[in-house]
């Protein structure tokens, strides 16, 4: 199996070998962090999408010294995040018009349907309703094996913040699940 | 950190999602013609851009001239029922070998006669107007399965509007896609919408729209949605929405407005699951009626 810094090379080449070998390798758990990124598996799916095909494009402007997985792990979260964004935007517009009618309230993320274990569906579900930069730092350091150093410089925030939004993430995750947990 | 902490990022790492397969069909086809393109235009340091502006001069007018003749060949096609192909349908990108990948081809269209020439409308002032493309600019081609085929043809249509102002609703789905009088339907004044139902549910992999292209029109409001049920309340999903201030209701959208000319609209639905198919239109750009000529849905039936 190539090292990325072989695929990278191939790929500077236009190996279309090499960036299916690429989407193979990281394509589930990239999916699994947009989706946890976004609360959806669709959301997670396009996001993806986009992600890939905007990456096999700029794939020659990717540096030969890149860590891959982070890599594209970032470019999930940039995605992600514009995606929020812009759901945000569109929320905000919907609201102006249903201002008179009943409250709604956000529907919950869709269940894991692939995910294995109750446990692990229910950490899914309590992720979806962390706030966005908490959701962010746990997915991207827990699912994307990225060290809060490269977080932080994704998120243009210091380390000791990075670090306090993964605490206070962790001590809300154990809180939700812990009230799941009651009878 | 404490043991219940521990569990809980336990509990993180374990969630995992697994890509259809239809997906990753999809996401490599874009991504290897991204690539391929990527590929495709020469290098700053490529010999092209060391010549002078003199020594390649005569080239430029030699090969000006030739574009000029065939383009002027193909639009004095005299027989409006021959049908032109795009170009770019038949150049089939480098995919290279792979199980994945294999059984995909581009989506290949057959568009009617081009019905308008000449000095085009001034259309400037309508908003969020995608750049207008220069004269034999093509577009780039959807990669599909094998055997993805037009499943719309003379499967059951509605409409918000039962009663049409011209035509039927058969007409939307009957293969006629000239512009010319009797082949489009005229649907009453503002927000207006068909729906398609394909029968069974299918994997769309795109789906083309021609509205009118007999003048140079732009419809607003354009929105296509799939979903499983009649009312689209179960699994839909909104292909594209070019409603920027979200005057009819159905969400903000970021697509942009179009030209109508006789290729249509392609809209990239990407292996999107349903049975319904529903477009909605509100008036155009020189009055507030809505017009249909064809709707098209490449697919192929979900195997059961």
């Amino acid at each position: 199996m190539p090292h990325d810094r072989q695929l990278i090379e191939r790929l500077h080449q236009g190996d279309p070998h090499a960036l299916r070998t690429c989407y193979e390798r990281y394509k589930d758990t990239l999916l699994t962090t947009a989706a946890c990124l976004l609360g959806s598996i669709p959301a997670g799916e396009d996001c993806l999408h986009d992600v890939f095909v905007q990456f096999a494009a700029d794939v020659r402007k990717l540096g030969t010294a890149e860590n891959l997985k982070s890599y594209l792990t970032t470019c999930i979260a940039n995605r992600a995040r514009d995606m929020l964004r812009q759901r945000s935007r569109q929320t905000m517009a919907m609201d102006k018009i249903a201002q008179m009618s009943e409250p709604q309230t956000t529907p919950p993320p869709q269940p894991a349907k692939s995910t294995d274990s109750d446990q692990a569906t229910a950490a899914y579900r309590a992720l979806g309703q962390l706030p966005d930069l908490q959701r962010e730092v746990i997915t991207l350091h827990l699912q994307g094996d990225m060290t809060f150093k490269q977080i932080a410089r994704s998120q243009h925030a210091s380390i000791n913040t990075i670090q306090s939004r993964y605490r206070y993430g962790l001590a809300k995750l154990r809180q939700l699940l812990g009230k799941g947990a009651k009878p | 950190m404490n043991p219940a902490e521990n569990n809980i990022e336990r509990h993180v790492k374990e969630i995992s999602f697994k890509t259809r397969d239809d997906l990753d069909a999809q996401i490599l086809s874009d991504a290897l013609a991204a690539l391929d393109h990527s590929n495709a235009p020469p290098g700053p340091d490529e010999p092209i851009r060391r010549m002078n502006m003199k020594s390649y001069m005569p080239l430029l007018v030699t090969a000006a001239a030739v574009i000029a003749i065939i383009v002027g060949i193909v639009q004095f096609n005299p027989d409006p029922k021959v049908s032109s192909k795009d170009p770019i349908a038949a150049n089939k990108p480098d995919i290279a070998d792979s199980s994945t990948t294999d059984s995909l081809v581009p989506l290949e269209i057959e568009f009617p006669q081009a019905m308008f020439v000449g000095t085009p409308a001034n259309l400037s002032s309508i908003p969020n107007l995608e750049p207008i493309k220069p004269e034999g600019d093509l577009r780039p081609p959807i990669m599909v399965p094998k055997g993805t085929k037009n499943v719309a043809r003379n499967k059951q249509v509605s409409a918000s509007d039962e009663d049409p102002i011209i035509g039927s609703m058969g007409m939307i789905n009957d293969g006629n896609k000239q512009a010319a009088d009797g082949s489009y339907i005229e649907f009453a004044p503002g927000p207006q919408h068909v729906t398609l139902d394909l029968g069974e549910q299918h994997n769309i992999y795109a789906i083309a729209v021609w509205h009118y292209h007999k003048t140079q029109r732009v419809y607003f409001d354009v929105i296509v949605q799939t979903a499983d049920d009649p009312d689209f309340l179960t699994h839909a999903k909104t292909l594209f929405n070019n409603d920027i201030d979200n005057s009819s209701g159905m969400g903000v959208g970021t697509d942009k407005n179009y030209i109508e000319d006789n290729k249509g609209k392609l809209i990239n639905a990407r292996g999107t699951r349903g049975r319904y198919v529903r477009l909605y239109s509100n008036g155009n750009n020189l009055n507030n009626l809505n017009h249909l000529i064809e709707i098209e849905v490449y697919g192929q039936p979900v195997a059961k």
